[in-house]
């Protein structure tokens, strides 16, 4: 129990401690798409430092919600780090905090609300028009989140985060054959289209919002911010480091998992063997993502907020695809 | 036992009896200058010390084996007042009752609720209704409450439809109070006002033809069944389907649609959900929370639950109907609650969405526990799923009931300490300087958390149970590759979750809206604090709000007790008796809510601790920046000064540049109604209904506006029949009808609700419903039938009366 404690509390402190770093390399790399120089390697961490030495600044239209919003926030995804599998698998039969997918469907809204809320709260135009955006996206995203951890979950029989993961990972031991598992990438490509889909979405990225903005009719997510100073700010900046480092190794862990440590032996932290070192690899693999969604927001633009529903209905759809091709088991060849 | 349930009748019967007779003493007896505060609150007590004895009275019944041997238990002894039971001539004299957990769990949620909210209205009432006789208000409550404990614990046929008809007649004047109020306070000014009257007066309209349609199809539903086996009483039916003898196909399948849809009516299922939204915002605050929370499931959800699974075994193919039916509900209902312009009206239509996800677990139970399953392994999920759906559907009531009523008694607070509940004009009481609309705001924010089905509070737990049954239901499912199964239920999953997030959008704009911000306008500066009693009864409830959410092990096994009895729950069309492998594992680990469903090996968890991490880290987190914010120099030598908020460099004016409700929607209508301008006014002109008909009730709708704002109150009184018949008539020339008959067209339903503007189907459901009432009492009036005059109450009471004829023919035919 102790080692198992101590492991996960250090994955999820190596998860609180690259996010910045990881939003740091997100925009070197589109600077450097861009022919620029881009920021340096520590960036995030001077700016939140700096952030942390100034005054928050509260309107005089704000009630205690407004200050309670960002430890909220940040509070609900650094407790993501407690369950979520990033280079080790938590034990399901050690008693210690856990969630289903379901429950991360419905925890991963309560951040938007809270931040819906704080909107409202600031009482300026500005701020209630992004929290009414925010939430507009919220709704887009939702029936199509839940259908997508419904086809997720449909071959795997559980919700449960680690029991979706090792699933996918164990696909090829349990003897399945030729056609199963054509039919399994076939879902797990639609379920990986649509869940990136909505991982743009979720974590405010290009089409849908555009975090980089400094106009405030166009804000999104940061419209919400602007009221926020000090500390505050730098509890927020942190949040949305983290919550996309969080939806990036969803997307990275869950679907098509590879290069996790405890390969062998699951569950005994004394058996860790060579396994140990992938740990080391484990930011190469986030940094893979970064370059790959860099190159993504580097090829898109922001689109109209009307047709932000356009790319939320495609997500939709994948997923719909992915489950009705398992309830149906369509097949690619007939053998 | 036996004589247990007399007492519990006994209890009942006095104390509400006695709270509802005793206003009435105000007629012959004064009691000083309070006369009327004093009957009130007495009254009131009566009811909270009847409600308190039902609860401990009910408690005592939890042991009742489940299912005993259906012995019928009348309310006198034999020989007492009835010499023979098999010598009654009319069946209402000899009311059978029964109780079981079922009956326990509502008894206790009415009777808590009762407590808490009479408790609560003692203030509220002598406080709002100051000018109108609260008194019989009071009187009215403690009617209402005893018709709806009535109905959970009598077992025939004749007995329970005089409770519903009870519960909706003694309903029918609180409806009145509104426009009690608004006529109490003289005329009315502003154009504005006089559709608010016309408003009130309409929704008690509105009320009695629906839930009369609704007693009529239920009274049809249970004659056919008692018809079918020879008896008025409930145990026969019970017995009836456990052993199998049942209604032939198409006898069920009519009683089925009979009672679905008298039961929807009574508890709002869309399409019937009008009455709802236009009844409940016209009623007294602190009891529009026991209609929405409690009664509401007790008339149609626990009617449901008796009949779809202990007197008749439908077809399981009836539970993907019920599953799309509830999928839609819960859509229109937050729909309605996201458009509608004030606190009351939204919570009312956001309970239609909450019973649109309780009638989702009845839908999947139906289809689970009637699907016929050829395996013992698909027995067990089979039934493992029915009983899990189920409880989720349980859990959902109870929980509605704890943040609906939380919500409804804020609202109350609201109402009484700032004067209004439009939207238009609240907002920002938790920038108020006054301690008790902080407080009021606070507890407000956990309901509306909670509603919005965010975790750890209460909504998310059975929000969570009900898409378990979804995802567990599709993988049951999905190896019989039941093509309308399959594609029912990920419609029903669709349109629930899309339900799901409106809610959440919805309670940001409405808690937004109400007490986060800047004030509108300067609220009452000297107002008395709000009684202590108030306060109280919102604080508990926000707080059960939380433990009902963090400790929901207990709880589910509390109702996995409760739906024991239903008889035909657990056993299969081909089996008398249950299997005993048959049951579902929802095991109670150390602290974690998981669910087991056998025969599939599906399985999902969370636990008690991860909340309880997220807890402590958001403590962790705030006391971080506490000593942080404290340790540094500039907050030793300033405070936290407030600023003015930045808006782009203008000036700014907070009360006046807020952003509003219609704003906030104004994206939703983009996308729904297809055009890019937002908000209302962009609306209004442009969706009338496409046909010609549309626009004829509007017309008349403006002369009756016109002739109403020329009119005072007690002219209207004098020249009545003028002004309605200058109201019914059609400004256009008028058609053969009139020269025939003396028959005039008119409008029952209120044609153009302010609500259903672009609702093209319930347009058409009212213009349907308008069409059809004319064309039968055209038809009666054709006949020459010389009891119709085209008033709709005598109409009702003359389809009823009829009814009650044919229930006595048939109890004297068949004993």
């Amino acid at each position: 129990m102790f080692t198992f404690a101590f492991w996960t509390l250090f994955q999820m402190l190596v998860y609180i401690a690259i996010a910045p770093l990881l939003l740091g390399r997100l925009r070197w790399a589109k600077a450097r798409l861009q022919g620029q120089q881009g920021p340096p390697l520590f960036q995030p961490y001077y700016d939140l430092w700096k952030l942390m030495q100034r005054q928050p600044i509260i309107p005089d239209t704000a009630s205690w919600v407004f200050s309670a919003v960002p430890i909220i926030v940040l509070a609900c995804y650094i407790s993501l780090g407690l369950v979520t599998p990033f280079f080790f698998l938590p034990n399901p039969n050690q008693n210690w905090p856990r969630i289903d997918l379901l429950v991360l469907v419905y925890l991963l809204v309560v951040p938007h609300f809270a931040l819906g809320l704080a909107g409202m709260d600031a009482g300026t135009p500005i701020t209630g028009l992004g929290s009414a955006r925010e939430m507009f996206m919220q709704l887009l995203t939702e029936p199509a989140l839940i259908l997508t951890v419904y086809a997720m979950t449909l071959t795997t029989n559980t919700t449960s985060l680690t029991g979706v993961l090792l699933f996918n990972r164990d696909k090829q031991l349990k003897g399945l054959s030729d056609s199963d598992l054509q039919q399994a990438f076939l879902v797990n490509s639609l379920i990986f289209m649509a869940l990136f889909l909505i991982v743009l979405a979720e974590a405010g990225r290009l089409p849908f919002d555009n975090p980089g903005t400094h106009l405030e009719l166009t804000m999104v997510g940061k419209a919400i911010e602007l009221e926020y100073a000090g500390y505050h700010l730098a509890m927020l900046d942190l949040a949305e480091a983290l919550r996309l480092t969080f939806l990036l190794n969803l997307l990275l862990n869950f679907i098509f998992p590879f290069a996790m440590a405890f390969e062998t032996a699951p569950y005994a932290v004394e058996d860790l063997g060579p396994n140990v070192w992938w740990v080391l690899f484990y930011p190469f693999k986030l940094f893979l993502m970064v370059l790959l969604l860099a190159g993504w927001e580097s090829f898109n633009s922001r689109v109209r907020l009307r047709m932000v529903s356009n790319y939320s209905s495609w997500a939709l759809f994948f997923s719909l695809v992915a489950v009705l091709v398992i309830v149906f088991n369509l097949r690619i060849s007939s053998n | 036992m036996d004589n247990g349930i007399r007492w519990l009748v006994l209890i009942i019967g006095l104390s509400f009896g006695s709270g509802g007779l005793l206003p009435y003493l105000g007629l012959f007896i004064k009691f000083g200058q309070n006369s009327q505060k004093i009957l009130t609150r007495f009254s009131l007590y009566f009811a909270i010390l009847g409600s308190s004895a039902v609860l401990t009275t009910a408690l005592l019944f939890w042991e009742n084996p489940s299912r005993p041997e259906y012995k019928t238990v009348t309310l006198f002894e034999q020989g007492n007042w009835v010499v023979d039971q098999e010598q009654v001539l009319l069946p209402g004299f000899a009311p059978h009752l029964y109780i079981d957990r079922l009956s326990v769990f509502f008894l206790i949620l009415v009777a808590s609720f009762a407590a808490l909210i009479a408790f609560y209205s003692v203030k509220w009432l002598t406080k709002d209704a100051s000018e109108i006789s609260s008194h019989y208000v009071a009187a009215a409550f403690n009617f209402f409450v005893l018709f709806t404990l009535l109905i959970l614990i009598c077992n025939d046929t004749f007995f329970f439809l005089v409770c519903l008809e009870g519960v909706t007649l003694s309903f029918s004047y609180l409806a009145l109070y509104k426009h009690k109020k608004y006529s109490a306070c003289g005329m009315p000014a502003r154009p504005a006002e006089v559709e608010e009257t016309e408003a009130a007066k309409t929704a008690f309209k509105v009320y009695l033809i629906f839930n009369h349609t609704g007693v009529i199809l239920i009274t049809a539903a249970l004659v056919i069944l008692s018809i079918y086996n020879h008896d008025f009483d409930f145990n026969r039916f019970r017995e009836a389907s456990l052993h199998n003898h049942l209604p032939p196909r198409i006898v069920a399948d009519l009683i089925f649609i009979f009672g679905l849809l008298g039961f929807s009516i009574k508890a709002g299922i869309a399409p019937f959900h009008i009455w709802v939204t236009k009844v409940h915002p016209y009623s007294p605050t602190s009891i529009h929370a026991m209609l929405s929370g409690v009664v509401l499931k007790v008339t149609g959800i626990y009617g449901m639950l008796r009949l779809f699974f202990d007197f008749l075994r439908p077809n399981w193919e009836w539970g993907i109907v019920v599953v799309l039916l509830a999928g839609i509900t819960a859509v229109v209902g937050v729909f309605y609650a996201l458009f509608s312009r004030d606190l009351k009206e939204a919570l009312a239509s956001h309970s239609v969405a909450n019973l649109g996800i309780i009638l989702a677990g009845i839908g999947l139970a139906l289809i689970f526990n009637y699907s016929p399953s050829y395996t013992s392994a698909k027995a067990a999920s089979f039934n493992g799923l029915a009983q899990l759906a189920l409880i989720a559907s349980l859990y959902h009531t109870l929980n509605h009931a704890v943040f609906k009523g939380l919500l409804s008694l804020c609202t109350g607070a609201i109402e009484l300490a700032t004067g209004t509940v439009k939207f238009e004009e609240l907002g920002g009481l938790m920038t108020t300087n006054h301690k008790l609309y902080r407080g009021i705001s606070n507890a407000f924010l956990v309901g509306a958390v909670s509603i919005a089905g965010l975790p750890p509070f209460n909504g998310f737990v059975s929000e969570w149970l009900t898409l378990q049954v979804f995802f567990g239901g599709l993988q049951a499912v999905s190896k019989e590759q039941r093509f309308f199964t399959l594609i029912g239920l990920i419609a029903g999953l669709l349109l629930l979750s899309t339900a799901f997030g409106l809610t959440v959008l919805a309670f940001v704009k409405i808690a937004g809206e109400t007490v986060l911000g800047k004030p509108r306008r300067p609220y009452p500066d000297q107002l008395e604090r709000t009684p202590r009693e108030m306060s109280f009864v919102l604080y508990l409830l926000a707080s059960a709000c939380l433990l009902l959410g963090l400790f929901s092990v207990p709880i589910i096994e509390v109702l996995r007790q409760v739906i024991e009895p239903l008889s035909s729950l657990g056993s299969d069309k081909t089996q008398s008796t249950r299997p005993a492998e048959a049951t579902l594992t929802l095991s109670s680990q150390v602290a974690s809510t998981t669910v087991q469903i056998p025969g599939i090996g599906y399985e999902a968890n969370f636990s008690i601790l991860f909340w309880l991490s997220l807890v402590s880290i958001i403590a962790l987190l705030g006391l971080f920046m506490l000593s942080w914010s404290r340790w540094h120099s500039w907050q030793r030598n300033e405070q936290f000064l407030p600023r003015r908020p930045w808006i782009g460099g203008t000036s700014f004016e907070a009360s006046k540049m807020r952003f509003t409700g219609n704003a906030f929607t104004s994206l939703i209508w983009m996308r729904s109604a297809g055009r890019s301008t937002g908000g209302r006014a962009g609306r209004a002109g442009k969706v009338q209904p496409p046909t010609n008909p549309a626009e004829l009730p509007e017309k008349k709708r403006s002369s009756s506006q016109k002739k109403l704002l020329v009119t005072r109150p007690a002219e209207r009184l004098l020249y009545k029949d003028q002004v309605t018949s200058s109201v019914t008539r059609s400004s256009e020339p008028q058609d053969k009808d009139e020269v025939t008959s003396s028959w005039q067209e008119q409008e029952y339903l209120p044609y153009h609700l302010p609500l259903t503007k672009t609702r093209y189907a319930l347009d058409y459901f009212c213009l349907a419903y308008n069409r059809v009432l004319n064309w039968l009492l055209r038809l009666s009036n054709k006949a020459g039938c010389w009891l119709q005059n085209g008033d709709i109450h005598r109409y009702l009471y003359f389809i009823f009366l009829t009814f009650c004829g044919l229930l006595l023919l048939a109890f004297t035919q068949w004993r």
